[in-house]
């Protein structure tokens, strides 16, 4: 199963993904019901890193056993987390168990929504002009984070 | 005697400041965060800067809001709901960020060197902040968790795809002077290169944006 993932030395914070976002799924341009964001972190070392808060598909997802209503599900089959709009009391049970803080609750629908990777086509890495983000299977985006790290630490010089 | 007054959607600001965003600001095209800042002066003048304050006023609803006049005590311009208020607030740069950074905020600080926001970045010069700290003015916060309605959304989504997809994103350094009717509208030019393309993509936006034809 392809997924979204996010190489935040390439991001730059630009706000398109959550525009672009809000605007496929609800018509208006409106970053704060996006069901992607951007949020800006202090690591351990005092450096500013930038995390992409968006649904993972997690291999075992909180959000499917802290949901009370059971409208959250996870294919067995592509591993995909979807989730009923209709139902939701918006209690927030999922949102606040999300280790990643991908639920967003959208005020239209009074329900807590999650990232439907658009069908297979998201709209967000369409725009995403650096590259940060990018719709691909997690081993091989892995293998690439970790081939792009490898070479940036032997330019510094930290392998030897 | 504070003679502080704020107000939105006014056209000017003799002797003050107009806080301006373009109709584009915050659609999501590629450089579609320009503030533009108008600064009355004997000659009249004004500074074009980018930040990300102008999506989040226009997401606030205000679109432009006129300062004039000098608070007594150091004070905050609040952007939010269509409204523009000042908040008394004391304290350094660091506690202005902590204390009005949201998910849904741009904060801007007043500093000695220019106007700083809340992600690090310097979005305004020296004669700037200097003509806010001259009106006790410390910071611009806008609280923007509104929306853009485009008058036709479809449009807009297959023009910022289309923009994604042909424009060399590159930066381009040089503002040139017909470069400010694009400041403008909102679109900052240094963040796509000239392209024959642009002009036609611009055009679209302000189509699916307001749904009025635009002659560029």
């Amino acid at each position: 199963m392809k997924l979204l993932t996010f190489d935040q030395s390439k991001c730059t914070n630009c706000g398109a993904c959550s525009a672009v976002c809000s605007l496929e799924k609800k018509g208006v341009v409106q970053p704060s019901q996006a069901r992607i964001h951007i949020k800006a972190a202090c690591a351990e070392n005092g450096e500013k890193v930038l995390r992409a808060s968006v649904c993972q598909h997690c291999a075992r997802p909180v959000c499917v056993t802290a949901c009370m209503k059971g409208i959250v599900h996870k294919d067995p089959e592509t591993g995909f987390v979807s989730r009923e709009k209709e139902g939701c009391i918006a209690c927030a049970a999922c949102a606040v168990m999300c280790p990643v803080g991908a639920a967003v609750l959208d005020t239209d629908a009074n329900a807590f929504l999650t990232c439907d990777l658009c069908g297979g086509d998201p709209a967000c890495v369409k725009v995403c002009s650096s590259g940060a983000l990018s719709y691909a299977d997690p081993a091989e985006a892995s293998a690439a984070f970790r081939n792009s790290y490898a070479l940036k630490a032997v330019g510094r010089g930290l392998v030897k | 005697m504070s003679t502080l007054k704020i107000s939105c959607g006014a056209a000017d600001a003799k002797s003050g400041i107009l806080l301006s965003a373009g109709i584009l600001a915050g659609c999501g095209a590629p450089g579609a965060d320009v503030m533009i800042w108008q600064v009355a002066g004997k000659k009249g003048f004004k500074y074009y800067e980018s930040s990300r304050l102008a999506a989040a006023m226009n997401f606030a609803g205000a679109g432009r809001v006129a300062i004039k006049g000098k608070s007594e005590e150091p004070v905050v311009i609040y952007i939010s709901e269509g409204k523009a208020v000042a908040e008394p607030f004391c304290g350094s740069s660091k506690e202005l960020r902590d204390y009005y950074v949201t998910d849904n905020t741009v904060v801007l600080s007043v500093e000695d060197c220019g106007l700083m926001d809340d992600a690090g970045n310097i979005c305004g010069e020296e004669e700037i902040a200097a003509k806010l700290k001259s009106m006790n003015i410390c910071g611009i916060v806008a609280e923007g968790s509104g929306a853009v309605v485009p008058a036709d959304a479809k449009l807009l989504r297959k023009t910022i795809a289309g923009m994604y997809e042909a424009l060399d994103m590159a930066c381009c350094p040089e503002i040139e002077p017909e470069d400010e009717v694009y400041l403008a509208m909102g679109i900052n030019p240094k963040a796509v290169c000239k392209s024959r393309k642009y002009k036609g993509f611009v055009k679209k936006l302000v189509k699916a944006v307001s749904g009025e034809e635009a002659e560029l």
